[in-house]
């Protein structure tokens, strides 16, 4: 039996209709609880005891048998829409398409059959497999459907492997979609591509990074947002419960700066060779630019880790790990003093610490609780670390000219490397 | 006016229909489970859920479960136990 919040009604109705039980009654109490004072709480318990109890009991079965499958916004019933006729017209198009809740809010590009068939042709997978359910609807993520919403992205179809290599990564179990659809934090998949597949497609690792110019990074985080919307049920308001987004929620993508970084690229430090491509998907909040101007490593890094230590941030409550895109001067200097990526790991760790007093004394109850293994006393000050240790803050070499880095805080969530691969696992070392 | 044809990007959802749990037909005697998601003001509404469910209702055992936190998964070893250890569970979506 379950009891819910009034603002989770929509996210509550997604789960049944997943489970075959969309009547499924819930018990519905007032938002929110978070920022209630507790015995406001405890006096809310008496008027839901009645439909707890009427809810938990029953002389009647539940209801049980089939339930047809639905296609349409969460929530509705009716047959699986394969195919729509619309008159062609951009404007009718996308008026369609939205009453659907199968937009981002930006025009697409019209998935033709011939579209999808181009995109198709991009992957040796049986167009009619599945990498799996996606959440919180569990609509079955196959290849045919990510090809529609790659076209629908805007996406050349010789990036449909980051594509299906993304979407593999963000239903592994750490990565926990579930929780990023869901949540009202601003958590989204930030996909870092390695290697040479990163060069082939133009995927920028340059400069304005985080910002608009390119194609692949547009259209391939984009094509992923519109997978978790259409696919995974994750429409904003309904199940995606975010108080305030983040523009990053719209498309998050960009490649390592390989060519320009002193150290060994992150999929190399994960176990895969140079010459393998992959795709990285870390759930994290938007980047926040950090700017430092300090000519010493020991400085610089002091300050970014400042910055990555901020209160408030999600790296101060649940970052399960803290990723780091180090602009390739601000690692061109810590490579001039010797530092490797280990003691450049080393140093953040031991400096990126938020002092107790800072934290306010309601949220260090809930950080006891929460973050345990982050508390840190050292010099008679107790302080929260970001993360519990030091591999848990992942460094990128990324960006262009310039004294930038930026801090992306993590979330309830574990980054996840996989290869890009044919359908028999092996790698695919070239697009062409 | 000219038509397209379009596919659709929306996936079909698994057919499958997942069973409820027999209900019972009344709390007098049965072990209620409570599972808390960990959000701040949850332990205080279900404190008194619980006290109600023992004084009033007639429930002859309650036992609490919690999450590590809200936004991640009730471990399946948590969930295995509640529906072993209970006649009835009651969890929440809340924030």
């Amino acid at each position: 039996m379950t009891i819910v919040t009034e603002e989770f009604r929509g996210l509550y109705g997604i789960v049944t209709t997943s489970l075959g039980q969309p009547t499924l009654p819930a018990v519905y109490v007032p938002h929110p609880i978070v920022s209630v004072p507790h015995p406001q709480m405890r006096g809310r318990a008496e008027p839901a005891m009645a439909a707890i109890v009427a809810r938990s009991t029953g002389a009647a079965e539940p209801p049980l048998g089939s339930v047809p499958q639905t296609n349409g916004a969460p929530g509705s019933t009716g047959t699986v829409i394969e195919r729509i006729t619309v008159d062609d017209e951009p404007e009718a198009i996308f008026e369609r398409f939205a009453a659907e809740n199968w937009t981002d809010g930006l025009p697409f590009v019209p998935p033709t059959e011939e579209r999808v068939a181009r995109m198709l042709a991009f992957s040796d997978r049986d167009p009619a497999s599945s990498l799996g359910p996606m959440p919180p609807r569990w609509g079955e993520a196959t290849i045919v459907k990510l090809a529609v919403n790659a076209v629908m992205a805007g996406c050349k179809p010789e990036y449909f492997p980051v594509i299906v290599t993304a979407v593999q990564a963000i239903l592994r179990k750490p990565f926990n979609l579930y929780g990023i659809q869901g949540t009202t934090n601003p958590a989204t998949p930030v996909l870092i591509v390695n290697g040479p597949i990163a060069r082939e497609i133009a995927l920028n690792a340059r400069g304005n990074l985080f910002g608009p110019g390119f194609r692949a990074n547009a259209t391939i985080g984009r094509a992923i947002r519109l997978i978790m919307t259409t696919i995974g049920g994750g429409v904003p308001q309904a199940a995606d419960k975010s108080t305030l987004g983040n523009p990053a929620k719209y498309t998050c993508c960009f490649a390592e700066n390989e060519a320009d970084s002193p150290w060994a690229p992150l999929h190399v430090e994960r176990g895969f060779e140079a010459s393998t491509s992959t795709v990285t998907a870390f759930g994290g909040a938007a980047p926040a630019n950090i700017i430092e101007k300090s000519k010493t490593a020991g400085d610089m890094l002091a300050t970014i880790a400042r910055a990555m230590a901020v209160s408030g941030s999600n790296n101060m409550f649940m970052s399960q790990e803290a990723l780091v895109v180090l602009g390739p001067e601000h690692a061109a200097i810590a490579a001039r003093e010797d530092f490797d990526k280990e003691k450049v790991r080393q140093t953040l760790f031991e400096h990126a610490r938020i002092p107790f007093e800072l934290i306010g004394r309601s949220n260090a109850d809930v950080l006891a609780v929460w973050r345990g293994g982050c508390i840190d006393e050292r010099d008679g000050q107790r302080a929260l670390r970001i993360v519990e240790k030091p591999e848990d803050i992942v460094i990128v070499v990324a960006g262009g000219a310039g004294n930038h880095s930026a801090s992306i805080p993590g979330w309830y969530s574990r980054s996840v490397t996989l290869p890009i691969v044919r359908a028999d696992g092996t790698p695919i070392r070239s697009i062409s | 006016m000219k038509t397209v044809d379009l596919l659709s990007p929306a996936a079909a959802i698994p057919g499958t229909v997942v069973p409820l749990a027999r209900r019972v037909p009344t709390l007098q005697g049965r072990v209620v489970g409570l599972l808390d998601n960990s959000k701040s003001g949850t332990r205080p509404f279900l404190d008194r859920v619980e006290e109600l469910l023992q004084r009033e209702h007639g429930a002859s055992r309650t036992i609490r479960y919690a999450k590590k936190a809200a936004a991640l998964p009730a471990p399946d070893e948590m969930l295995e136990a509640a529906g072993r250890e209970c006649d009835v569970v009651i969890n929440g979506i809340a924030d």
